[in-house]
């Protein structure tokens, strides 16, 4: 939420709950056709070919249009924190501006970092040191896929990790492996994903509704993390034949492979190579602490990811423009177009209504409700986008009053991580395993993505389930 | 997806080819001559490859041009008799010697046939250039125009450079195959001109200078005594060449002849062993 703005939301927040009645039944119905319908395109974006932000564009535009015919928007000057009268557009307070600059802030930090060849010379490293046995190398990669998923984001980490794979792989005259890494490691970019509360969007969202700190947000997924990794490798391994190589003679020749590879290449600097990485742990370690440093606590996350962004683009002074280029404004506009869409459904009652149901399942007791929203967000977003579903969720859970420290936000983190694994359109990250799949000419239709992830995606699916009744209730 | 490309770009230009020294034996050595007087050219063969690593044990035949004026004969003994090295001149079996624009049918059968390297040396009396050169150790240039990786142009350049000697690789890019892309290119608007000039001729010299480096870790692992240098530059090939071959005192040329899928001589080779006929080289 808008800080500045946070005293006018609230009074719209007021009014909305003020209006709860005002809402005819029948028009709040017809909002929930609307979000269907979103939901429903956003999960046929492949199909339509059409790109997110125009999707949600569409509807930003369409409910702001009907919530305005239906007087249900509201209008007026909006007052910020400075008591000061601003005539701002309906659709400005409903983005969370802080979550787009924490988005923001850290794809252009991590771009501007990727060009010191910092990620790259760490993925290099990690292959000589696997002297190309296929098991290190799954096991090397598959940590690597989840400290990247982490510390960066998901997508980059699957190209970052799945682009090396497919080369190594290759030296190593492997090839006949690239499906089974590629697979593995697309899913543990989810696995990665929950590790940290900027790992992925879901957990931003959750985690700033919920007021749950960085730290705390860590202590509790970390130790899932790590056992859903090592289980996920471990079956990989089982199912896909990898094993490590026997004789000398075989370990000589990998070994002798892979020396060949030039970790330096790609290092423009070696001076800015060790500042990229001390300013990746600086981001980390400040990210980390935000809400205890004075003044940045004020300042939030958006803030500290702006500012690293802006530290390490001075390195790029004339030419930062070309790391604006390659910024995911198609993610950005998605986000603010969700933003605005999610307003308007919680003018019109719609999330009031699936609060109701949502009661209803929390109401079935600690261990049914809270595994069965676990369940349900998984299967919901493996067939959508995550996010929306967990802005939605994070929006009524939080207007329930649920505390910080309850179950329940996990079973939204954990269920709209993990979805993403049970079909390849259920996150962006296995998208792009998909896509370096077929770009290698390997064969993987929908189907058979579903029947090769999810034995994968149901293990890691109990062991969460498990993880939140038995240690997070 | 771009930014696949761009890792996979970036993780492809990070796996470079690995040198491994191995030593070239000669232990045959055909010498292939049609000069009536032939003996003294058996023996200026043998004092210029005198420096070869087994130079005493080597088993030399000197075939005189009797015994192989067809080129089925001279084919035949070449298959019968094993050589690991065949010396000859560039207009062995042909009048066109006076006229230096051609190499012998005999020569170029020979080259693309036989998977023997094959010396070609110039013509006694009539091409100069090797008087002085009396054994190694030797200045050596490797050339290709794709040096990177190349494992067996390295070991032979040892091979002939000998004990102290000198080896140099050279690499000339060719700039008018460079500017033909280029000007296309400057044609197409979803590529950007000024970084495609830029890149391209970084990376097209960086990889056979990165090569270079690596040879010399290679041969100073294998504990290898001599000197390497390297030339990477782009231009015209065949003027580059002979410029080099004169700035760098090179004793002998090291260099393919053959191409996959190819039943001619490679252009550049082709030329090469036409044009420089005043210094000895070794086609592979």
């Amino acid at each position: 939420m808008n800080p500045f703005l946070a005293s006018s939301t609230a009074a719209a927040a007021a009014e909305a709950a003020h209006d709860a009645h005002a809402v005819p039944f029948g028009v709040t119905l017809l909002f929930t056709g609307v979000l269907v319908a979103l939901i429903a395109s956003l999960a046929l974006e492949e199909k339509i070919h059409a790109k997110k932000s125009l999707i949600v564009g569409v509807f930003a535009v369409l409910s702001l249009l009907l919530g305005a015919a239906f007087g249900l928007l509201p209008f007026g000057p909006v007052t910020n924190v400075f008591g000061e009268q601003l005539q701002l557009p309906v659709y400005i307070p409903a983005i969370d501006w802080s979550v787009i600059a924490i988005i923001l802030g850290s794809s252009l930090f991590v771009d501007a970092t990727s060009k010191s060849g910092l990620f790259t010379f760490i993925a290099i490293r990690l292959t000589r040191m696997s002297g190309g046995d296929p098991l290190k190398l799954l096991w090397l990669y598959g940590a690597m896929t989840v400290v990247f998923s982490a510390v960066l984001n998901n997508v980059t980490a699957m190209i970052i990790v799945g682009s090396l794979t497919v080369v190594s792989l290759d030296k190593l005259g492997r090839r006949d492996k690239l499906l089974a890494f590629l697979l593995v490691e697309g899913l543990l970019t989810n696995v990665g994903g929950l590790l940290t509360l900027i790992s992925s969007v879901p957990n931003i969202i959750v985690g700033t509704t919920a007021g749950i700190s960085f730290g705390a947000f860590f202590i509790v997924a970390a130790p899932y993390v790590a056992v859903a990794t090592a289980l996920t490798l471990w079956l990989g391994a089982r199912w896909n034949g990898i094993t490590a190589l026997s004789s000398e003679a075989e370990k000589q020749t990998a070994a002798e492979q892979v020396a060949g590879f030039d970790e330096k290449d790609g290092v423009e600097s070696e001076g800015f190579l060790w500042f990229a990485a001390a300013m990746t742990l600086a981001f980390i370690l400040t990210i980390a602490t935000t809400s205890a440093l004075p003044w940045v606590s004020d300042l939030g996350m958006g803030f500290v990811a702006m500012a690293f962004a802006v530290a390490m683009l001075v390195r790029f002074k004339s030419e930062v423009d070309t790391f604006y280029d390659a910024v995911d404004w198609d993610l950005l506009g998605f986000f603010a177009g969700l933003f605005v869409v999610i307003n308007v459904m919680e003018h019109a009652q719609v999330l009031a209504l699936i609060g109701h149901g949502l009661e209803w399942l929390i109401a079935l007791g600690d261990v049914a409700g809270t595994g069965i929203l676990l369940v349900a967000s998984s299967v919901a977003s493996s067939v959508t986008d995550n996010i929306p579903l967990a802005a939605m969720l994070a929006k009524i859970l939080g207007g329930l009053g649920t505390p910080s420290d309850s179950a329940l936000w996990w079973s939204v983190v954990f269920g709209a991580n993990l979805g993403g694994n049970i079909t390849p359109i259920g996150s962006a990250s296995t998208l792009v395993a998909v896509t370096i799949i077929h770009k290698h000419g390997l064969e993987l239709s929908f189907a058979g993505f579903v029947k090769r992830a999810l034995p994968y995606a149901a293990a890691q699916l109990v062991l969460a389930t498990a993880y939140v009744l038995l240690f997070l209730r | 997806m771009s930014r696949i490309d761009q890792f996979e770009s970036a993780f492809l230009a990070a796996a470079k080819p690995r040198f491994q020294h191995r030593d070239v034996h000669v232990r045959r050595v055909l010498v292939l001559t049609d000069l009536a007087d032939a003996a003294p050219y058996g023996a200026r063969v043998r004092d210029f490859l005198g420096g070869l690593g087994q130079a005493d044990s080597i088993a030399w035949e000197l075939v005189t041009g009797d015994r192989c004026d067809s080129i089925g004969d001279m084919l035949a003994l070449v298959a019968d008799w094993e050589p690991d090295l065949v010396c000859a001149y560039r207009n062995l079996h042909s009048s066109a010697w006076r006229w230096p624009h051609s190499l012998s049918d005999h020569v170029e059968v020979l080259t693309q046939v036989t998977d023997v390297p094959v010396l070609l040396l110039p013509r006694p009396g009539q091409e100069q250039g090797w008087e002085d050169a009396t054994g190694a150790p030797y200045t050596v240039m490797a050339l290709t125009d794709h040096l990177a990786g190349d494992q067996s142009l390295v070991h032979h350049s040892v091979a002939f450079a000998g004990p102290k000697g000198r080896i140099v690789l050279a690499h000339v890019e060719h700039a008018g195959v460079f500017e033909r892309y280029m000007d296309v290119i400057s044609k197409l608007p979803r590529i950007p001109t000024d970084v495609a000039r830029e890149d391209i001729a970084a990376q097209l010299l960086k990889e056979p200078t990165d090569w270079a480096t690596e040879v010399e870790r290679g041969l100073r692992a294998a504990g290898v005594d001599l000197a390497l240098d390297s030339v990477v530059t782009m231009g015209q090939r065949l003027p580059t060449y002979r410029r080099l071959v004169d700035e760098q005192k090179v004793d002998l040329l090291v260099m393919h002849t053959k191409q996959e899928g190819q039943l001619a001589m490679m252009g550049l080779s082709y030329q090469i062993a036409v044009e420089m006929r005043h210094i000895p080289v070794l086609m592979l």
